[in-house]
């Protein structure tokens, strides 16, 4: 792992060299990857990890006498444990879930919780701005037992309208809202959410996956019931997520999945339960990427949460200028318009150019963004559209990647029929070569004459 | 998975198709698809309309599997299988719309293409479901 200064602005070049991923190039430049909302790349350390387990420990885990197996097991809660520490958890080893993402996670507190303290006539409260991994676990409970949802509304700049929150809260039994969300950025006001939940009796599930990876996180401060992240948004392996939830709720609770390791005892007459938390981790679980996760942890915690949130807030913030300045109405940046009211996503719309274009036009110059509803069509059908292109940073990330989008987007600008009549609009790119950063270099510009029929939607070739 | 969405309306009288509308929001690809389907269809009969269907599709690399079930996905584990043979597409048939042959080059991209001939495909049936 590089030696990381202690600083609060990161020192990106060092980090990206641990970071294999971001030295290769798509259609011939160098990638920009700015997609980390939807899963984040792995640095060495997590790599190597989990190859070294692989490679000298790998054995089942909670069953073994012998020597490895033991050192797996360990390893394992070792992780659980590292994780439970990270999100500030106070009993790590019983209040960390593994499973297999935040939406297992979340689908498990529907399935256990839900069902045993939501019934027929009863309210629960859900945002606008969920991604549907909080809303269809609630659909499907619905449907089966006609519990009645609420929803807290979203206002133009993509805040939560609370004036109605004593009134919307009333009688609910459960709120569930995200920490930031993966559309807007929003960071929602938890503390106040919290409050007025536990006043009106409601616990609180919290949707932690855009904010556990992005900002220090302290689930008793948080004050939340239940919170579930995923490892691969956090820098970790695909395939494990992690549901953490207060002691006395989880114990309270009945298993989720059924099989081996959740259970003390099976008879044929019926089965005993294991304690918590292993009582809703079925059958092996994802071992490797326990020990992944535990890495991804020692990794951020390395680098310190605080500066990677003051990190991405300032490359957000240098975002937002960049775009408003070079496109101004051109393009639309959704959600708070203050950058401190907001993680480093941005979902945005480029006059009437679909996102889909944009997306494909950006991936001609290398530059990943996504486009599409995000998970969140409730969210979508109350800003009008039916789709976002959205950019999202990591600790990787720094300010000639936005350079480069907005490069990038320039492009797309021009190719789609540009707004500034007679300019040919040309690219530049600071090039990285094996973590130097050389003197910038103008991309080859390809001209769209101002009288030519306007092709096909097909993106230029490169160079 | 990209919250397109395309509505056509079609006329059919006589076994041909008089009309043809289309509304909706969509990408560039799907908007331009859509625009050329209906101006290739207008006034073709039926069965001439599911043929160009069919050929638009094989050109969008869309072939319907003509191989026993036992002979399994093509390239299956490293298995050296005989290559497919894809039926010959008459793209002369397709006119102006074998100008969107350059959309198989990005798979991404292919249902954009194939958006509105698939709810064309769809509106035949259910007239042919009514009939």
């Amino acid at each position: 792992m590089a030696q990381l200064k202690e600083s609060d602005v990161l020192d990106v070049a060092t980090i990206r060299k641990d970071f294999p991923l971001l030295a290769r190039e798509v259609h011939g430049r160098p990638i920009t990857y700015l997609d980390s909302a939807a899963s984040a790349q792995r640095p060495t350390h997590v790599l190597d990890a989990m190859r070294t387990y692989d490679e000298t420990t790998h054995a089942n885990v909670h069953r073994g006498v012998y020597a490895i197996a033991e050192e797996a097991t360990r390893l394992f809660e070792a992780a659980r444990v590292n994780v439970g520490r990270f999100i500030g958890a106070p009993d790590p080893a019983r209040e960390i879930v593994f499973a297999k993402n935040a939406t297992e996670g979340l689908n498990l507190v529907a399935h256990t919780w839900g069902r045993k303290h939501l019934h027929s006539g009863d309210v629960i409260v859900l945002t606008e701005m969920e991604h549907h991994a909080n809303i269809v676990p609630w659909h499907i409970l619905a449907e089966e037992r006609g519990i009645i949802i609420r929803w807290l509304p979203v206002d133009d700049d993509g805040q939560l309208i609370l004036d109605d929150l004593d009134q919307v809260l009333d009688g609910a039994k459960l709120l569930g809202v995200t920490c930031m969300s993966n559309v807007l950025g929003t960071l929602n006001p938890m503390g106040r959410l919290v409050e007025a939940a536990h006043a009106a009796g409601a616990v609180v599930v919290a949707d932690g996956a855009q904010s556990v990876p992005h900002l220090p996180t302290d689930v008793a401060a948080l004050g939340v019931d239940f919170i579930a992240f995923s490892a691969h948004k956090m820098l970790g392996p695909t395939g494990i997520g992690v549901l953490w939830g207060r002691d006395e709720l989880l114990s309270d609770l009945p298993p989720f999945l059924g099989g081996g390791e959740m259970i003390l005892d099976v008879r044929k007459d019926g089965f005993t339960p294991n304690d918590i938390p292993w009582r809703f981790e079925a059958g092996t679980p994802p071992i490797t990427e326990a020990v992944g996760l535990g890495a991804a942890v020692d990794y951020l915690r390395a680098v310190g949460m605080d500066a990677v949130r003051a990190h991405e807030l300032s490359l957000t913030r240098y975002a937002m200028d960049t775009l408003t300045q070079r496109f101004g109405d051109d393009l639309h940046i959704f959600g708070p318009p203050d950058a401190g009211d907001r993680g480093g996503v941005l979902s945005f719309s480029y006059r009437d150019v679909h996102p889909h274009d944009i997306s494909q036009i950006l991936d001609q110059y290398g530059v990943c963004v996504r486009a599409g509803h995000h998970c969140a069509k409730p969210l979508m059908r109350r800003l009008g559209v039916n789709a976002t292109a959205r950019a999202s940073f990591g600790l990787y990330n720094d300010e000639s990647d936005v350079d480069t989008l907005a490069d990038a987007l320039a492009e797309a600008g021009a190719f789609f029929g540009s707004s500034a009549p007679g300019t040919l609009e040309r690219c530049t790119r600071t090039e990285t070569t094996g973590g130097r950063r050389v003197a910038p270099d103008a991309w080859p510009g390809r001209p769209v004459p101002r009288d030519h029929p306007r092709p096909l939607p097909f993106p230029p070739e490169p160079g | 998975m990209c919250g397109d969405e395309i509505v056509v309306t079609l006329e059919v009288d006589d076994g041909v198709v008089s009309d043809i509308k289309i509304a909706g929001t969509g990408c560039s690809i799907s908007q331009s698809s859509a625009s050329l389907m209906s101006a290739a269809v207008k006034g073709k009969s039926v069965p001439e309309v599911r043929d160009l269907i069919h050929t638009f599709k094989g050109m969008m690399s869309i072939h319907e599997s003509t191989l026993p079930s036992s002979a399994g996905s093509a390239n299956a584990g490293g298995l050296d299988l005989e290559p497919i043979e894809p039926e010959a597409i008459d793209i002369d048939a397709l006119g102006e719309l074998a100008a969107l042959q350059g959309v198989v080059k990005f798979p991404v991209r292919i249902k954009c293409a194939t958006l509105s001939w698939n709810t064309l495909a769809q509106g035949l049936d259910d007239v042919e479901a009514l009939a």
